[in-house]
């Protein structure tokens, strides 16, 4: 009883190192496997077939995410005119959210930078916050704060035409009700703390540190925080709050920060997503699918032995994400695929008549829907481009979560331009239903996945 | 531990291991019927409404090894689901003859509508996703486990080199 009630306990309230202890003690489970592999056989003609289509698609689709990560990194880019003279800029992109931790980022930079905190942290033309903590262990990674944190502040500057700037204090998200019926035009608002006399009530709100912030502060200035928003909420109050034009509560994925000359090292300090680095990704062959009650879906993988593997690491099908495992024993590991309900995606998106990228954050698989596509569900706080409606989109990985490199190739979709939650319908680019052979993301230097 | 039941229980792990292969595939489709029975279920029931209760342990354990190299569940998830059937059967012996035909496929029916709404309840804890399965989606898979345990049952439990496990040993 008392083992029984350990274990329903365990199931449903998960501890990370009992899992891995299982999963390991589990070893067995590729030798059952294996046992069955003349079911698998059975699939063999459809397996070749599968690899076959995507060998042959494969070049065309690595070009089409080399080219989506090429726009993206110049998305991100400032334009010339804000950034200050003689200041380098540096690459990044994000590497996690952290759980709990929604207002912070982990971001990578080119190991052999150095980077100091408090310098601005900035998406094109959009302010998005600071470093705060470079890390001491892992040279070229830190934790941004952004902007959205409860305790940041930022001085900002309202244009006023024809009269002074408004000066402003802005920082912290704005929460606010976000059911159907009101969502309308709200979304990521970021806090006004002291609106000030003046009587305009909209315009663009750029950064101006006027509070006298240390130089790293100032670097930001002209840069964009959003658009001063004026509404009336309950009990006829004037509330005033900045717009900010990017999710960055699910995005971005990549970044760029404004650091001091080094030397005479570059001015532009680049980062190459390694997303097909083949140095990168290890083969594993598939042992058996794996279904559940409820239309579960996964895999189950053939590990060499010492392959270190991490929780969350995409597995990919050719240039296809075709899951993420769930968890990594000694010979084995378990996978969740896209049809699994409850698995998390950061997506971006190379959307029809957009010029650049678009961030969609993280969606959440829901299972199979009609004609073999991909039900998920996603939040949107930044609506896409202008209008109403829907657009074609093709969609990616974005980046955000550990394991799961930018650029690979998850489906075809229509995309809602407007803010709220929807459920979108993806026709994956492939099904993966009989593969016999996968890759797992091991990570820049073999580290994992982590 | 005699040499001869040692290997019973390999063949036993075998034929699960079968099963639970069978059952994917037969799963794998978006549109496989609700009705199609859970050959693992069945296996698992036919035997432990037979074994001496003492080896009902054993049988879980091995039940959740082979469903475990299968699924995409947790194997804690499934470990526990397979002690608490064991559980159950061992309290339903005690008054009824689970091993008649209609007794087992009570119990097979019983487990299989179980066992998704357990499966439904790790996923939504885990993962805060997944539908609740329907009363209809319950009834058509016990309907199928049960009425497949009601007819093979018994052919199951006497699978080939298993014979060992369901030998009873009389203290004289």
């Amino acid at each position: 009883m008392v083992a029984l009630g350990s274990l329903t306990a365990l199931s449903l309230r998960p501890v990370p190192v009992v899992e891995e202890a299982v999963e390991h003690l589990l070893a067995p489970a590729r030798l059952i496997a294996e046992v069955a592999a003349p079911v698998r056989w059975l699939s063999w003609n459809d397996a070749v077939e599968a690899a076959g289509t995507v060998e042959r698609e494969k070049e065309e689709v690595m070009r089409e995410a080399r080219e989506l990560l090429e726009d993206e990194r110049r998305a991100a880019r400032p334009p010339d005119y804000l950034i200050p003279a003689g200041l380098r800029i540096v690459h990044a992109e994000v590497i996690e959210h952290l759980r709990g931790e929604e207002d912070s980022l982990i971001v990578r930079w080119a190991d052999s930078t150095h980077l100091e905190p408090g310098i601005p942290v900035v998406v094109g033309e959009h302010y998005v916050g600071r470093l705060a903590e470079v890390d001491l262990r892992e040279p070229g990674r830190g934790r941004v704060d952004l902007v959205t944190g409860r305790d940041f502040r930022v001085g900002a500057q309202l244009r006023v035409p024809g009269r002074g700037p408004g000066e402003l204090i802005v920082g912290g998200r704005l929460r606010q009700r976000f059911d159907e019926d009101e969502v309308g035009d709200k979304g990521m608002s970021l806090a006004v703390h002291n609106p000030g006399p003046w009587k305009r009530s909209e315009g663009p709100v750029r950064v101006y540190e006027w509070m006298g912030e240390a130089r790293a502060g100032a670097w930001a200035d002209g840069f964009l925080l959003g658009d001063l928003v004026c509404e009336t909420i309950e009990g006829g109050v004037e509330l005033r709050h900045v717009r900010h034009g990017k999710d960055l509560l699910n995005g971005p994925y990549r970044v760029v920060l404004l650091a001091p000359p080094e030397g005479a090292g570059p001015i532009e300090v680049d980062l190459e997503a390694p997303t097909y680095d083949p140095a990168c990704w290890r083969g594993a062959s598939v042992l058996t699918r794996c279904t559940g009650a409820l239309g579960r879906d996964g895999l189950r993988l053939a590990l060499s032995p010492g392959l270190e593997v991490g929780p969350g690491s995409a597995v990919a099908f050719g240039p296809h994400l075709l899951g993420r495992v769930e968890m990594a024993g000694s010979y084995t590991a378990r996978v969740r695929t896209l049809r699994d309900p409850g698995l998390e995606l950061p997506l971006l998106a190379r959307v029809e008549g957009e010029e650049h990228p678009v961030a969609i954050g993280r969606v959440t698989t829901e299972g199979l829907g009609p004609n073999g596509s991909l039900k998920v569900r996603w939040e949107a706080l930044v609506g896409i481009g202008k209008g109403e409606g829907f657009v074609d989109a093709r969609l990616f990985t974005g980046g955000g979560v550990r394991g799961v490199p930018r650029g690979l190739l998850v489906g075809d979709t229509k995309l809602p331009r407007s803010v709220g939650e929807h459920e979108l319908l993806i026709q994956p680019g492939t099904d993966g239903e009989d593969c016999q052979w996968v890759e797992v993301w091991i990570g820049p230097g073999g580290e994992g996945g982590r | 531990m005699s040499p001869s039941r040692l290997v019973a229980w390999l063949i036993a792990l075998v034929w699960f291991a079968w099963a639970a292969a069978i059952d994917t595939q037969l799963r794998g489709g978006a549109d496989s019927p609700g009705w199609l029975p859970n050959l693992v279920i069945v296996l698992f029931v036919a035997w432990a409404v037979r074994l001496e209760v003492q080896h009902l342990w054993t049988l879980a354990f091995l039940a959740a090894l082979a469903r475990a190299s299968f699924s995409v569940e947790p194997p804690v998830a499934l470990l526990a689901g397979h002690l608490a059937v064991v559980m159950g059967v061992r309290l339903g012996r005690k008054s009824f003859d689970l091993a008649r035909p209609l007794g087992r496929a009570l119990v097979a029916g019983a487990v299989a509508s179980g066992w998704i709404l357990w499966a439904w309840l790790v996923l939504v804890v885990r993962h805060g996703e997944g539908d609740a399965p329907t009363w209809g989606m319950l009834v058509t898979a016990s309907m199928g486990t049960g009425a497949l345990t009601l007819l093979f049952g018994g052919l199951f439990a006497k699978l080939p080199g298993t014979g060992a496990l369901l030998e009873r040993r009389f203290v004289g």
